[in-house]
């Protein structure tokens, strides 16, 4: 247990998760703008959470991807199952050191929610890259993502795309829900075959 | 020398290209560049956005396969520069031909040809992706792999992208991308903001080169890969004079980087009154007597009549104390967007000046009538278009009655008092 913990960075993602979750908790009612992006006559606004989300994510897929090395496939303990598990706990942990620091700062339910959804949709935009046999750059696509979306996010009419979800202000998104599934989904399917497609 | 196919750079360039040209094509107005190469020069530096993340995330591959092919006690018979040019090159290059594709791309719509003095915005540009390419360097010497390359990414696109959004002006000019502020027809690019640029991504370029390795294979695998504690303090001294440096040239701009013409830039023509434009404002022809037919004609009402009206960016400049009218012009402009910005000229001039008061709602709500209705005027006198005032209460007024409601509300706003609304309006 210890192994399978010190193997994945226990001790990075753990402050990394309390550290994210607490400047979501803080900053989540903030908006950061982007200059001269995403449409010609408004600015395009991210919520704050979407930061501390994305940075998270990138520890967590690449602590993770670092403890996978190949002759661990032939292992008799499920790695990926380990694997999915740790990144469950820390996303957990995540999202109620956010709560917790939202209540203390007297924030609604919003920030929590957008953390929450943002980090599970970078995880399994990261889990996609996983499952395409990315491997240790898999965690380029989550940032892409976000990259794009800020760039791409709003029409020329000021209305942001229904793919962009990331980029609004509320946690109701058909999409964003979608993502989330995928990747529970895509999850499964590693812990099923032990390896990527490719 | 490293198979080309083995570049990640230079297999992601089309795909950063084609991203970049799909978002010019959306949401770039071409009319802006249009007879202004400054403009269109300047308005490719919003994809830094692109090719500086290619560079990052380019470079930190190369930085980081190299790390992780490195051997135990593995001798280097290059010198670190040469180590270094080997790697960077190819991501150098890939970021290099989108931004000077993306140049090009705007450059051709303008109309104009390139002038010798903006090579320093393509110079400040390329610097832009040499010190993009130094960070994912460093950051693939510094870490492995599966952390530097995301973290290369992410953090060039929350430099490019933040440093606008700042509080503090002078740090907008750090990452380049501010340069899209220019320019309007009337203005000229500061080239201070380029300084800044050119300044900053040469010197933190170096800063990071030298944090990011030496030519001892001994120390370098003793510490990691990491560089000697005299190159640590070369490299962060560089940084924070990169920062101080940049922030110094950049400290007297404010939110855009441009400088308004000077008066001896633009030319005058005609007479009664005078209409004086500058050379972009000329481009695709001259249409001064259109400018002039237009302030003529609301003279020739009783508005108060210039000697010149030019198309400076002046907000200062009173017709009545100076003669002078200022209006706007831009190449792109129609005939009947010509006579608009003409007409509204004199509404845009007590705009201006108007008192900061209580009554400044009144104030404002009297101006928009006024605008409204001397546009309107302008555009069926000269142009013939059947227009009129949208105020309804206006409209029902006699001819004469309208003329004299616009002419004294004019001059009671040139006074700082509140005019009344035509009986009935809100």
């Amino acid at each position: 247990m210890i192994l399978a913990l010190r193997t994945r960075g226990i001790v990075l993602c753990m402050v990394s998760a309390v550290l994210c979750g607490a400047a979501a908790g803080v900053f989540g009612q903030q908006f950061i703008a982007i200059p001269f992006l995403g449409s010609l006559f408004m600015p395009t606004q991210m919520p704050a959470p979407v930061i501390p989300a994305l940075v998270l994510s990138i520890i967590l897929g690449a602590s993770i991807h670092g403890s996978h090395c190949h002759w661990m496939l032939s292992s008799v303990r499920n790695i990926w199952a380990h694997s999915m598990g740790f990144a469950g706990a820390m996303l957990v942990i995540a999202s109620v050191v956010c709560a917790l620091a939202v209540a203390l700062a007297g924030g609604g339910q919003f920030p929590t929610l957008v953390f929450v959804r943002d980090l599970a949709t970078l995880m399994a935009f990261w889990l996609v890259g996983i499952l395409f046999g990315m491997g240790a750059t898999a965690t380029v696509v989550p940032v892409a993502y976000v990259a794009f979306c800020s760039a791409f996010a709003r029409s020329k009419s000021g209305e942001y795309f229904p793919w962009a979800w990331i980029m609004q202000p509320h946690p109701y998104s058909w999409l964003g829900l979608i993502s989330i599934g995928a990747g529970i989904g895509i999850a499964l399917l590693l812990i099923k075959r032990r390896r990527p497609l490719r | 020398m490293l198979p080309l196919k083995k570049r990640p750079s230079l297999w992601l360039m089309p795909i950063f290209l084609i991203v970049a040209l799909v978002y010019l094509s959306s949401y770039t107005d071409m009319d802006s560049v249009l007879g202004n190469s400054p403009a269109a020069v300047s308005g490719a530096s919003t994809t830094l956005l692109f090719s500086c993340l290619l560079a990052s995330i380019g470079s930190s591959l190369e930085s980081s396969r190299e790390r992780s092919s490195r051997g135990v006690l593995e001798l280097s018979s290059r010198g670190y520069s040469a180590r270094i040019f080997d790697r960077l090159w190819p991501t150098f290059l890939a970021a290099s031909v989108i931004q000077i594709v993306i140049v090009v791309y705007l450059l051709v719509p303008s109309g104009q040809l390139f002038e010798p003095k903006l090579w320093l915005v393509v110079v400040g540009y390329l610097l832009a992706i040499l010190a993009h390419s130094a960070f994912g360097y460093l950051l693939g010497q510094w870490l492995p792999g599966r952390f530097a390359v995301p973290l290369a990414l992410v953090l060039s696109y929350l430099f490019l992208a933040f440093t606008g959004t700042s509080d503090y002006f002078p740090a907008h000019y750090l990452a380049g991308m501010t340069l899209n502020g220019c320019c309007m027809a009337a203005q000229s690019l500061d080239y201070r903001a380029v300084w800044t640029l050119i300044v900053f991504s040469s010197l933190i370029s170096i800063g990071f080169l030298a944090l990011a390795g030496n030519s001892n294979p001994l120390a370098k695998k003793k510490i990691s890969g990491r560089a000697s504690k005299g190159k640590y303090a070369l490299g962060y001294s560089f940084i924070v004079f990169a920062l101080v440096a940049g922030l110094s040239i950049s400290s007297p701009l404010d939110g855009t980087p441009v400088v308004n013409d000077a008066a001896e830039d633009f030319t005058c023509t005609g007479h009664r009154p005078k209409v004086c434009l500058n050379e972009v404002q000329r481009f695709g022809g001259d249409r001064s007597e259109l400018v002039a037919q237009s302030v003529r004609i609301l003279s020739d009402l009783g508005f108060p009549e210039a000697d010149r009206v030019t198309a400076e960016r002046n907000d200062d400049a009173k017709v009545v104390q100076t003669g002078v009218l200022v209006t706007s012009f831009e190449p792109w402009y129609t005939d009947d967007q010509a006579v608009y910005a003409a007409a509204s000229s004199y509404s845009a001039e007590v705009l201006n000046h108007l008192c900061d008061n209580d009554d400044y709602d009144k104030q404002y709500a009297a101006f928009e009538v006024l605008q409204d209705w001397s546009t309107a005027y302008a555009l069926r006198s000269v142009l013939g278009i059947d227009t009129e005032s949208s105020n309804q209460k206006l409209r029902s007024m006699s001819p004469r009655q309208q003329q004299d409601w616009a002419l004294t509300t004019y001059e009671q706003l040139s006074r700082c008092e509140v005019p009344q609304l035509p009986k009935g309006s809100k």
